[in-house]
């Protein structure tokens, strides 16, 4: 039996109070590391989806939107852009890359994006089974949406317009999975990816002043709908109330594609913005200013958009620290007393200690142990309740940002806990043992 | 072995208490009488070394305590004094074979399980080896406490009132076990009380 033993003992002895203590520790230390485990993630992702944007061309609005929007997948878009400015920018051989993307349109939460192969390159995406993208209405799709809504390749669905819920279905044509993506921890999971013209043959006849017939369709099966929610919510730069007429597609098994795409008029083909990664200097200048002298149109640079979004979150990010850290040192207090009323009832067997030879540092020291103990299993189950809190945000968090967020991610920083824990332990025991250290063994063996 | 020497104490300048001189050599066994309040559990106190004495010396085992200080006395006491307190008192979160195991590791000795196991034998409590205290009776744990105080084999065995919560049975059988055991291990035996029942089973008194 030695003295870290005997501390043991005396802590297990007690499981209620000690349970309490080590609770109170734990869920302080783990609010705090849950924080520092999202930090790390989102701003990893951040950092990793941003770095190779250098501008963004989207509608005019607030420029953050635009920015969280196109590039990582969160907002809803500002609004649409005419294509046409997308293949003019083409011509400038001074830009080496862009990418259009089209967005307003989901299936099961999953967003559909209309772009190109260069936009999977731009994630370091990869193919994990079939093939990209090629022709409208084929689909490649992120590895989290091929396991979380069981789709396969060859697999048939009908997406719908808006983002967050469908509010319409666009049950006239049927996307097809062509293949599915690597895990690759960025926008990339979550995403359907189809070709821009997909998202322009869904929106068919839902443009203002656009009427498309569909080929094969029956005169006279049209009718009449409103739609101004769906815009409202998705397409804020279409505000104003319109009503148009909608084809009954039923029989679209006869669609020509091509056909149907050669007959869209040049201004109702739209995308949501265009990304530029590698643009710098001049070019980057002049696509910036002959964006914003369009009159629908701006030009973002993200990173400042990012910067500004950071320093936003900062007070929020403080203010839960600060919670966290009230609750830990809530918790120092429960141990502190827990340990000081424990000691009360055992006064005579510091005494006894005593008596017995042991010395009043090893009497100190006793004491200190039990503090630390308990500080480290605060620790432990703190490590726990961390990852797995983590773990179950996380599943919440993906599914709201589109990014991946895990709990079986362990940080080096993750120690620094462990410190602050011991120096919890420890503080909160210094009293008690010193208390301890400092009995009088006379007085209490003749009480 | 044992020998006090002009020892006094004062608790304030109205109460200060002197002691006799005895001396008590190896194994030699007595008793130290007196009513309530004269002092005897501070002499207790002065003898294991728990008590500083205002004046005066006490040395046991040819060591003068009362000149010891820190950790130098803790070891000494653990080493070579056992306590038998008027009521039994343990670690409460240990078992019977922790507290005494304890005790040896304390004094600075290794474990000794098989000691603890002849002691217990020897004191009829052998089946409570692994028992908490709190499950055993009192006389059970005060037979508990004297294999406590003689589980190191020390020099001196003091005895605070070992009986005065016993009735006449089990006080006769304490007594003899405390006596028996003491002169086994070759213990000097200095039982303090005020139980009359124990004046005549001693040859040696001390009157205070």
């Amino acid at each position: 039996m030695n003295i870290l033993k005997l501390s043991w003992k005396n802590i297990i002895s007690k499981p209620l109070p000690s349970l309490l203590s080590m609770l109170l520790l734990a869920v302080g230390l783990s609010t705090a590391m849950i924080l520092k485990l999202t930090e790390h993630q989102l701003t990893e992702n951040i950092n990793n989806t941003g770095k190779d944007v250098k501008l963004v061309i989207g509608a005019k609005g607030s420029r953050l939107q635009l920015v969280l929007s196109s590039v990582f997948q969160i907002d809803n878009p500002t609004g649409n852009i005419n294509y046409g400015f997308y293949t003019l920018l083409k011509r400038n051989r001074m830009i080496k890359e862009m990418i259009p993307v089209s967005m307003g349109d989901s299936y099961k939460r999953k967003r559909i994006v209309g772009t190109n192969h260069d936009y999977i390159r731009l994630f370091s995406g990869k193919l994990k089974e079939g093939v990209l993208f090629e022709k409208p209405l084929e689909a490649t799709i992120g590895n989290v949406v091929a396991s979380e809504l069981g789709l396969k390749l060859g697999d048939e669905f009908v997406g719908g317009h808006g983002m967050e819920e469908v509010l319409h279905s666009h049950d006239e044509y049927k996307y097809k999975v062509v293949g599915v993506l690597e895990r690759s921890g960025s926008v990339l999971d979550n995403l359907i990816l189809t070709p821009v013209e997909t998202v322009w043959i869904m929106h068919l006849g839902h443009n203002d002043d656009s009427e498309y017939t569909v080929v094969g369709t029956e005169e006279g099966a049209h009718h009449e709908h409103e739609h101004e929610e769906i815009l409202e919510d998705s397409l804020p730069q279409k505000h104003e109330e319109h009503n148009h007429e909608h084809h009954d597609h039923h029989e679209h098994a006869e669609v020509n594609l091509e056909e149907l795409l050669a007959n869209i008029d040049p201004k109702d083909r739209e995308i949501t913005a265009i990304l530029f990664p590698n643009l710098s200097g001049n070019a980057k200048i002049g696509v910036l200013n002959n964006a914003n002298n369009q009159p629908n149109m701006m030009a973002v640079d993200p990173a400042p958009e990012i910067a500004l979004l950071k320093n936003k979150l900062t007070p929020f990010v403080s203010i839960i620290i600060a919670i966290s850290w009230f609750i830990t040192v809530i918790a120092m207090f429960s141990v502190f007393i827990g340990l000081l009323n424990s000691l009360r009832g055992r006064k005579y067997e510091i005494a006894l200690m005593r008596v017995l030879g042991a010395s009043k540092v090893k009497v100190l020291i006793s004491i200190l142990f039990e503090g630390i103990i308990l500080s480290v299993l605060g620790y432990l189950l703190c490590l726990v309740l961390s990852h797995a809190g983590m773990e179950l945000i996380g599943n919440w968090m993906q599914n709201e940002y589109q990014y991946e967020f895990t709990g079986w991610i362990f940080l080096n920083s993750e120690l620094n806990y462990l410190l602050v824990a011991i120096a919890i332990g420890l503080v909160s025991a210094l009293i008690p043992a010193y208390k301890a250290y400092n009995t009088d063994i006379s007085e209490t063996l003749s009480k | 072995m044992v020998k006090i020497n002009g020892l006094t104490y004062n608790y304030s300048s109205e109460v200060q208490l002197k002691f006799p001189d005895f001396s008590l050599s190896k194994g030699e066994q007595a008793l130290i009488l007196g009513q309530s309040g004269c002092g005897k559990t501070t002499l207790l106190h002065l003898l294991s070394g728990l008590l500083k004495p205002n004046s005066g010396n006490v040395d046991v085992e040819n060591e003068n305590i009362s000149k010891m200080s820190g950790a130098k006395l803790d070891s000494f006491r653990g080493a070579n004094i056992g306590i038998v307190f008027q009521t039994p008192h343990f670690i409460e979160a240990l078992t019977v074979k922790e507290n005494l195991t304890l005790t040896q590791t304390l004094a600075g000795k290794s474990k000794n399980v098989d000691k603890v196991k002849t002691l217990l034998a020897d004191l009829g409590v052998e089946s409570k080896l692994n028992s908490k205290l709190n499950a055993l009776s009192v006389g059970e744990k005060q037979r508990v406490s004297i294999a406590r105080a003689l589980v190191n084999s020390p020099a001196l065995i003091l005895a605070d009132e070992p009986t005065s919560a016993l009735d006449d049975e089990n006080c006769d059988s304490v007594l003899k076990l405390v006596s028996e055991q003491a002169k086994k291990h070759n213990s000097t035996l200095l039982i303090v009380t005020h139980d009359n029942r124990l004046k005549d089973q001693f040859d040696k008194r001390i009157e205070l």
